[in-house]
């Protein structure tokens, strides 16, 4: 106690704290190494200094200094002020040291894995964060791309496909109707060639009505010649050879009405064919042209069916693309399901430890003991720590995620 | 001399990209079907693939698509002139969007060949 107290003054005295923590370790006294350090804070900040002073009033026996120191240190080694003791050899070394003292070294040790551990933590975080926000901005980029694309190509896709589609379907009634129009023209004028081939003999036949009737008016004149000869017997004769040149007569006017009627039909017919001739001239004509479109549009047809395999071809490269995208970063996301399992660990190894110091303070204040086991059982805890993390090296793997191959694991 | 693999409905074309090739000093594999040439690589390692685009059948996008399905790391230089309505400019940036990093627009001189095979080579 003694000790502690002209610890306490010289490094009040002093400005230089170092320099007093070297000199008070010479001790190789606990309660003047907590000394020194509460002396330290003391030369650094007079808000500390009255706020530890208060605390020391009411409680002015070694455990407090104890404790103040090792809160002490405990910040002194997360603005990385201590060294970190090597972890190699420390157990073999703990009998020769004060009790207090290795459990200020077990300490800190603990304290420097954690932080290495915390270290870790933050630049597996940052880095998943990193890559997450780079990959959801490709993302979101390559998806606004591809819906803008779509937007603007999918309407006009379906219209011009539909337009495509009816107009196939139009010209190829209109081509199949002529094409198949000359065939029915010429057998329209086949027909027609037909009426005219009858005509024609209906002609002949008026000709042979015309030479019939000319014989019987021949026949009736020679009758009347041979009924006057006859005299009054011949009278016979020339009634029966009147009535036949009659006859004959009226052939022939009949015969002449026909072959006029036959000649002005023939020319009607004859007159027709000549505009169907023209006509399916021109018909053909439309119909090599017909196919001349239709092909034309089947061309059109294949070009837009390729234009569209194409880019349907494009799209489902840019999905897969998407696709890959997404699960790295499910991948980076699932990553930090590790962190919160490494930080439990931490927690959970605080814990143990804070259960630890609190038993081992209850014991010290019923029997005053030193509790010389509580650097064992703190030294224990570490292995124990440093064991488990050996089992996790996440920023390795993760390296490994970032750089390689997306590798799902589940947790 | 590196095996090179070319692909082309055109006979004409094909045949004359053939001979330009052989003169520069390779071995050349040539089919007019991308279907057929899929299972030819099956069988022989080539160093060098040349697509036409516009092809029946099979196409030369499609071609493309399925040897990135197979894991084909074989460098591939994609070949169009276009059709009718199809420029040279859609299809060849089509095929850059899927993968290939290397076009030639036909009709191209031998300078551009010479070109283009040092790049997919080197």
């Amino acid at each position: 106690m003694v000790r502690a107290k002209l610890s306490l003054w010289a490094a009040a005295a002093s400005p230089h704290c170092a320099r007093w923590w070297g000199f008070v370790c010479l001790w190789r006294s606990p309660i003047a190494i907590a000394c020194a350090l509460l002396a330290m804070v003391f030369r650094l900040a007079p808000s500390v200094q009255a706020a530890v002073v208060g605390s020391l009033q009411g409680r002015p026996d070694d455990i407090a200094l104890v404790l103040a120191a090792v809160l002490l240190l405990a910040a002194l080694r997360w603005t990385s002020v201590a060294p970190a003791p090597v972890l190699a050899g420390r157990a073999a070394a703990l009998p020769q040291l004060g009790p207090i003292q290795a459990l200020l070294d077990t300490h800190l040790e603990l304290d420097n894995e954690i932080d290495k551990k915390l270290q870790e933590v933050v630049v597996d975080t940052e880095s998943s964060a990193i890559a997450i926000i780079g990959q959801v901005r490709q993302l979101h980029d390559s998806s606004n791309t591809l819906a803008q694309y779509l937007d603007k190509t999918n309407p006009q896709a379906n219209t011009l496909g539909e337009d495509i589609v009816a107009s196939m379907t139009y010209l190829v009634q209109i081509g199949a109707f002529i094409e198949e129009l000359p065939a029915k023209l010429t057998r329209d004028l086949n027909a027609v060639q037909g009426v005219v081939q009858e005509l024609t003999e209906l002609s002949s036949l008026v000709g042979s009505v015309r030479a019939i009737s000319m014989q019987s008016h021949l026949l009736s004149i020679n009758a009347a010649i041979e009924g006057s000869r006859a005299g009054p017997g011949g009278a016979a004769f020339r009634v029966v050879a009147e009535e036949m040149r009659l006859l004959a007569s009226n052939s022939s006017n009949v015969a002449l009405k026909i072959g006029k009627g036959l000649e002005r039909a023939r020319a009607v017919v004859e007159a027709g064919m000549a505009t169907r001739v023209a006509e399916s001239s021109k018909a053909q004509s439309d119909v090599s042209q017909a196919v001349v479109s239709i092909r034309k549009l089947q061309e059109n047809f294949e070009d837009m069916s390729q234009y569209f395999k194409t880019r349907f071809a494009v799209i489902t490269q840019h999905n897969q693309n998407l696709t890959a995208d997404i699960a790295a970063v499910l991948g980076h996301i699932q990553y930090q399901d590790v962190v919160k399992q490494c930080i439990d660990r931490m927690r959970n190894t605080t814990s143990q430890r804070n259960a630890l110091l609190e038993e081992a303070l209850a014991q010290m204040k019923q029997d005053g003991s030193e509790a010389a086991q509580l650097p064992q059982l703190l030294a224990q805890i570490l292995a124990n720590f440093v064991e488990e993390e050996q089992k996790h090296k996440h920023s390795a793997r993760h390296d490994e995620q970032a750089s390689g191959e997306l590798k799902f694991e589940l947790f | 001399m590196s095996h090179l693999f070319v692909i082309d409905d055109d006979d004409f074309f094909r045949d004359t990209l053939v001979q330009m090739l052989e003169r520069e000093g390779h071995k050349v594999t040539a089919t007019n079907d991308a279907a057929r040439a899929l299972e030819q690589l099956d069988r022989s390692r080539v160093d060098l693939i040349l697509t036409d685009i516009l092809m029946p059948g099979m196409d030369g996008m499609e071609f493309i698509m399925e040897l990135s399905k197979r894991s084909y790391n074989t460098p591939v230089i994609a070949m169009s002139g276009g059709r009718r309505s199809l420029t040279s400019t859609f299809t060849l940036e089509s095929a850059k969007l899927l993968g290939v990093k290397i076009t030639l627009t036909k009709p191209f001189t031998l300078m551009e060949l010479r070109t283009a095979l040092e790049k997919a080579l080197a």
